[in-house]
């Protein structure tokens, strides 16, 4: 397989240019499946790679097909061909596409949550804990402001002088 | 005969511990100073006994005494000098006895400074020290021990893995190790004061250096890390939000809030119980995040394997858990700050809320972090969060906290009057908004680099504002020259100054992360037939491709062969480098390819060049070619970091006396 997607790889290199924005963050959105230990944009193995191309020809001004299902037939198999039929189609959004790997590969492929359930949560907890955090300040600063003016700035030395009493007693 | 002496190191020095921390408990019912100078001699033979038993460890390896399993696994005969030595950190076991190695050498510091100091609170930083160490003895032990005699045949041993054959990783992991050991010490005098009462700045006038001195090898060995991944892991980037890297930033975060809060509790005898609270987090964060990455429950290509010992980790997170709630409930009034806060435009209250959000920032990257274990409970998989989703929701924290590094030293103690408000604030809000145009007219509309840029421009006037206004001031009043009076106002308050300049560092790396948004990468590949391709203004062109080996580069080559590729580089037509990427295959790990990365670095932008694959027969080369933006300033910035941290570090002979 891997001299298979490099030779693939070699054959879209002809056309030298920059990966665009939009290939870039949705690499980010999805896990490399080798390992599952980062997004396949930080992977160089053969099946991020594979994702890589297969994403790269879905958003391809030249959308071709074909040349779509013959990569997806190295990386993966024969039966995903017919799940690549119904799915894979000119202009896809990233959800489309994101979702189509899901199709393949399980939820776990994803690297940022669907906005529901438990992903709900993933999404709005941190704005929560922002506005908490900051509640949290205004609250601390209040208790803060409603104490008597310096209760009892005598107390500022007390331990030194309790160490030293203790060392002294301690014959030190 | 190594793994008996090796082995015998460890149990007694565990068996000292042991006894260290009965006879502290002795001496405080008893009293009986004979028994407390016992106690402290027991615990100092401990930390001989551990050090002795991770020299060891570190003569096994150097000599490549495949006797030990553990140097089979993390070295050969072949793997070069230095990086024999750093097979000390390189796998479970070794990592394991360097915790308690460099715990023994902070406790024999702590010990000695304070050996004739301080009767009341050292029997409580002995017993707290006691038990963190007895804890990881027992585990190297009963565990984990390094100096497992090898079962079977001795082989030629397995070489380290090539990934950690990088400069960076001899020193990110001591680093690591220092920053969150380093916080056992402050932590374990918190402990102290709770339970002897002392619960004034005391204990926080005594620590501060350690805290200090720790936080600053935090934030090394986390950039440090950085370094590593961006030129070891060859994906481009310095920080993918992996749990592992997330693991050393807990700490490091909470640490942060808890070496500005202590300002305000020495200065104004405030946010007490706070900043136990705080100490107390990032000491059991440290722990956790060993335990994060030793338990196997999130997958990171960082992490060590997993193993049984997430039982033993948990129980003592979960120990200390206990046992900082149970002292902050049972000291609950002696816990009350002493001073007033007299209004919300106060450099305390600036204070609070920077404190606030580091806090926040940690939970939300321990809530990213552990996301993948309440999905896994819940839904039976482990969907990890990736870094889009850690950039999305904390860029929003840190430019709050941006934004908070400037506002708060333009505060005064107690309350700002509206006036001092204008005065302080018209200048540095009228840079910052010029800053912003200058930015937007070279192009840049992205809206977090923007605002950024915005916000470091607003910083920068704040802190060189304070600069000028003391230098001003001393001018004035003394009549020296500007050099001097520069000098002399850093000298009078090393604390202070240091901590702009920290600042400064701070500045430098958020201008560095800005450039990621602008990063460019193309996959390309170069033949003798097809040997150039352009990108933006420069162009690539393969020279040369060629292999080397052990045998014709016995020095150079010690444990690896390789293919490199001469690329030269031309800038808007000119020569401009040469780079030479390569791709390592390495002989005595099962013939395990790595590339290794070549880079040209300016302070603009760096060339970053991986070699994919190179056929020797055609010459045909895969290459990914990168070009990231200000990089360098991230690393510069942790330079001016370090810098800042030493002269705050400095003795203040007036606060000494």
């Amino acid at each position: 397989m891997n001299k298979f997607i490099y030779l693939f790889l070699i054959a879209s290199l002809f056309c030298v240019e920059f990966k665009s924005q939009r290939q870039y963050q949705l690499e980010q959105q999805l896990h490399a499946p080798c390992c599952w230990g980062g997004v396949i944009a930080e992977h160089d193995s053969p099946i991020a790679n594979g994702i890589k191309l297969i994403i790269k020809n879905i958003i391809s001004d030249e959308f071709d097909k074909n040349k779509i299902n013959n990569t997806l037939l190295q990386v993966y198999n024969k039966n995903v061909l017919d799940y690549s039929n119904k799915f894979i189609k000119q202009n896809m959004t990233d959800e489309e596409i994101i979702n189509f790997f899901v199709g393949i590969e399980g939820e776990k492929i994803r690297a940022l949550p669907e906005n529901k359930g438990l992903g709900w949560v993933a999404w709005k907890l941190p704005t929560f804990i922002l506005f908490l955090s900051i509640l949290m300040g205004i609250i601390i600063i209040n208790r803060f402001r409603a104490l008597p003016k310096e209760i009892n700035q005598n107390k500022k030395n007390i331990s030194f002088e309790k160490v030293d009493d203790e060392m002294k007693k301690m014959g030190f | 005969m190594i793994s008996i002496f090796g082995s015998s190191l460890i149990s007694l020095a565990f068996l000292l511990t042991i006894t260290s921390l009965g006879l502290n408990l002795w001496y405080l019912k008893s009293k009986d100073s004979r028994v407390y100078v016992a106690g402290r001699n027991a615990m100092i033979s401990a930390c001989l006994l551990t050090f002795s038993a991770g020299g060891t460890l570190v003569y096994a390896l150097y000599n490549s005494d495949l006797s030990l399993t553990y140097v089979n696994k993390y070295s050969s005969v072949f793997t070069p000098t230095i990086y024999k030595i750093s097979g000390f950190w390189a796998g479970m076991e070794g990592s394991l006895l360097f915790w308690v190695f460099i715990l023994s050498i902070f406790a024999i510091i702590v010990l000695y400074q304070n050996r004739n100091k301080y009767v009341s609170l050292m029997p409580w930083v002995t017993i707290v020290i006691a038990i963190v160490m007895s804890f990881f003895l027992f585990i190297c032990l009963a565990f984990e021990n390094p100096f497992a005699p090898v079962d079977g045949p001795i082989k030629m041993g397995s070489g380290l893995n090539p990934l950690l054959q990088h400069w960076a990783m001899l020193l990110h992991p001591p680093m690591l190790y220092l920053g969150f050991i380093g916080f056992t010490i402050p932590y374990a005098y918190a402990i102290a004061a709770m339970a002897t009462q002392q619960l004034d700045a005391s204990w926080i006038r005594l620590t501060r250096r350690w805290s200090l001195f720790t936080w600053m090898l935090l934030s090394i060995a986390v950039v440090m890390g950085g370094k590593w991944a961006y030129m070891e892991l060859g994906w481009g980037g310095y920080w993918a939000w992996d749990p592992v890297e997330n693991a050393s930033l807990f700490p490091w975060l909470t640490g942060t809030a808890y070496i500005h809060s202590v300002i305000i509790q020495e200065k104004k005898n405030m946010l007490v119980r706070w900043n136990m609270i705080l100490i107390m987090l990032t000491f059991t964060l440290t722990i956790f995040g060993t335990y994060l990455t030793r338990s196997g429950i999130v997958s990171s290509i960082h992490a060590f394997a997993a193993t049984d010992l997430s039982i033993w980790f948990f129980g003592f997170v979960m120990f200390l858990v206990s046992l900082n709630i149970g002292l902050l409930i049972y000291r609950h009034k002696d816990l009350n700050s002493q001073n007033q806060l007299d209004s919300f435009a106060s450099r305390e209250a600036g204070f609070v809320f920077n404190n606030m959000i580091f806090v926040a920032m940690m939970l939300v990257v321990l809530w990213g972090t552990l996301y993948p274990v309440m999905t896994e409970a819940l839904r039976g998989v482990q969907i990890r969060l990736g870094p889009t989703w850690f950039n999305q929701k904390l860029i929003p924290f840190g430019l709050v906290l941006l934004a908070l590094t400037g506002i708060a030293p333009l505060l005064a103690w107690r309350k700002t009057s509206i006036n001092s408000i204008k005065r302080n604030f018209s200048l540095p809000i009228v840079l910052s908004f010029i800053t912003g145009i200058i930015t937007f007219s070279l192009g840049i509309r992205k809206v977090y680099p923007l605002i950024t840029i915005i916000l470091i421009g607003f910083v920068l006037s704040t802190i060189l504002l304070e600069f000028y206004r003391g230098t001003k001031a001393r001018l004035k009043s003394s009549g020296e020259n500007i050099f001097n009076v520069f000098i002399t106002i850093m000298d009078k308050n090393r604390s202070r100054y240091g901590g702009y300049i920290v600042h400064i560092g701070i500045l430098m790396m958020f201008l560095g992360f800005t450039g990621k948004a602008f990063d460019q990468e193309a996959d390309v590949s170069l033949s003798p037939e097809n040997n150039t391709v352009e990108l933006a203004e420069y162009s690539f062109e393969l020279k040369e491709y060629w292999q080397e080996s052990p045998n014709s580069h016995p020095k150079k080559r010690q444990n690896h062969k390789a293919e490199i590729t001469s690329i030269d580089i031309y800038k808007n037509g000119a020569f401009y480098t040469n780079l030479k990427p390569e791709r390592r295959i390495y002989i005595d790990q099962n013939s395990q390819p790595h590339s290794e990365v070549a880079l040209k670095t300016t302070l603009n932008k760096d060339i970053y060049i991986i070699l994919g694959s190179l056929d020797l027969k055609t010459g045909m080369a895969t290459l990914k070619i990168r070009l990231n933006n200000l990089v360098s300033w991230v690393w510069l910035g942790t330079l001016v970091l370090i810098f800042g941290t030493l002269i705050a570090l400095l003795p203040n002979r007036k606060l000494d006396e």
